[in-house]
């Protein structure tokens, strides 16, 4: 029964883990451990559970912050790239671009800019498309901290792109 | 303050989390029934529940369940998941209440493919690091061994064929130079995966089911006919204009940069 109960999570919402992994770690290996352990974590914070009316979002939080923490532990090669003028990334502008595909791009190449709260919040916003009411029930924060990690996310993506900060907001 | 403006995506529908709530049948009944109104109608909002789908697919390859079973320290854990076992319940009585209204599952514990009108069509890359599903934002390198996954749905025959910018077109399924016989219904393998070459160019992949069967010689001028409307460019070629009634789904290869 028990062991039923821990199947039917995975099932429903394993693929959603995976592809959440698959996305921030941007390696195959890692995205696979990365759910098992986004599982196992569920299983610690069950009492949490209790009151998700939402569980994709609440594992789709942990699987983020999960992977968040790894990349926080790597080195941080967009950094180097950075410096070394091999990477190019497009203005802020592109941040509310239509194209799903190009505003994850975009978003994936700058997490390594901002930490680690900010980088989460910027995910959920432009990748989930969550609302900022959304996010800062998700997170834990008020509505005026989500929209000041959200301005440091825009700001690091003009910095990035070489334009002077705050020069966009929205489209 | 200024205020920020909202994401959207190109086609004004509901928003990824949305989507993904959708499919997992979180969704009070009469906000899955408004998803699913503009998901019957909108092509970018089905390759992302394709792609979930994918995804579903692929992790039970990849991460099989019993891969977390052999984690889990003794009964102890489980014992845990014993006290919410509960409230686990309760959203899936309330996806029971909405089956209707959101994506059927099978009974038999695969992936629970998003089955609307008509047919499909997706695949899976195997890696060297793994497999994956395949899905519109991530490339493809020389040597990814490519499956197609399709669902004739009552479609007796399949044949799934490649079109590049030069208006080439390869058969990836087929029974000699026409469609096979579709293996039934539901979602089906193709028999065997294809390599990819070194080429850089995308191709556009028609899955075309029929109730008779097709001759690949019948697409060349088909395939020739939608690059000219599309001006050339095979990512927007969406739809091959043949002349007998022939159910199509389509992807798009497209090659890392």
């Amino acid at each position: 029964m028990d062991r039923q109960n821990l199947r039917q999570l995975y099932e429903r919402y394993a693929g959603h883990v995976h592809g959440r992994c698959r996305y921030l770690l941007k390696d195959e290996e890692a995205a696979r451990d990365a759910v098992q352990e986004v599982f196992l974590k569920a299983l610690d914070h069950g009492d949490a559970f209790r009151n998700e009316a939402q569980p994709s979002t609440w594992l789709i939080r942990i699987a983020t912050n999960y992977c968040l923490n790894v990349l926080r532990a790597q080195a941080n090669k967009t950094r180097q790239a950075v410096r070394e003028g091999r990477l190019e990334v497009a203005g802020p502008q592109a941040l509310w671009s239509t194209d799903r595909a190009e505003r994850r791009q975009l978003v994936r190449e700058l997490l390594e800019q901002v930490d680690q709260e900010t980088a989460a919040v910027a995910v959920h916003y432009f990748v989930d498309e969550m609302t900022q009411e959304e996010i800062g029930e998700i997170v834990g924060r008020s509505l005026p901290t989500v929209r000041k990690r959200l301005r440091e996310f825009i700001d690091a993506a003009s910095a990035l792109a070489g334009e002077p900060p705050s020069t966009a907001v929205g489209r | 303050m200024n205020e920020l403006s909202p994401i959207e995506a190109a086609c004004g529908g509901p928003s990824l989390a949305t989507l993904r709530r959708y499919d997992t049948g979180e969704l009070a009944p009469a906000d899955a029934a408004r998803v699913q109104a503009h998901v019957d109608g909108c092509e970018a909002c089905q390759a992302v529940l394709g792609d979930f789908s994918a995804e579903r697919t692929a992790v039970r390859l990849e991460v099989p369940f019993s891969a977390i079973e052999a984690r889990l320290p003794g009964g102890r854990a489980l014992a845990k998941l014993r006290r919410f076992s509960l409230y686990l319940a309760l959203p899936l009585i309330g996806a029971a209440a909405a089956l209707f209204l959101v994506p059927r599952r099978t009974t038999n514990g695969e992936a629970p493919a998003i089955r609307r009108k008509g047919a499909r069509l997706d695949y899976f890359v195997k890696t060297p690091a793994g497999v994956r599903p395949g899905n519109q934002f991530a490339g493809l390198r020389p040597g990814d061994r490519i499956r197609f996954r399709y669902d004739a749905e009552r479609m007796k025959y399949v044949l799934i064929v490649g079109v590049d910018p030069d208006g080439k077109v390869s058969a990836y399924a087929a029974s000699g130079d026409r469609s096979m016989r579709s293996a039934g219904p539901g979602l089906n393998l193709v028999p065997s995966a294809v390599t990819l070459d070194a080429d850089p160019q995308p191709e556009r992949v028609f899955a075309l089911f029929s109730n008779e069967p097709i001759a690949v010689d019948e697409i060349v001028p088909a395939a020739k006919d939608a690059l000219h409307e599309a001006h050339g460019d095979v990512t927007r070629v969406k739809h091959l204009p043949l002349a007998r009634d022939v159910e199509q789904a389509t992807v798009l290869l497209r090659r890392a940069p």
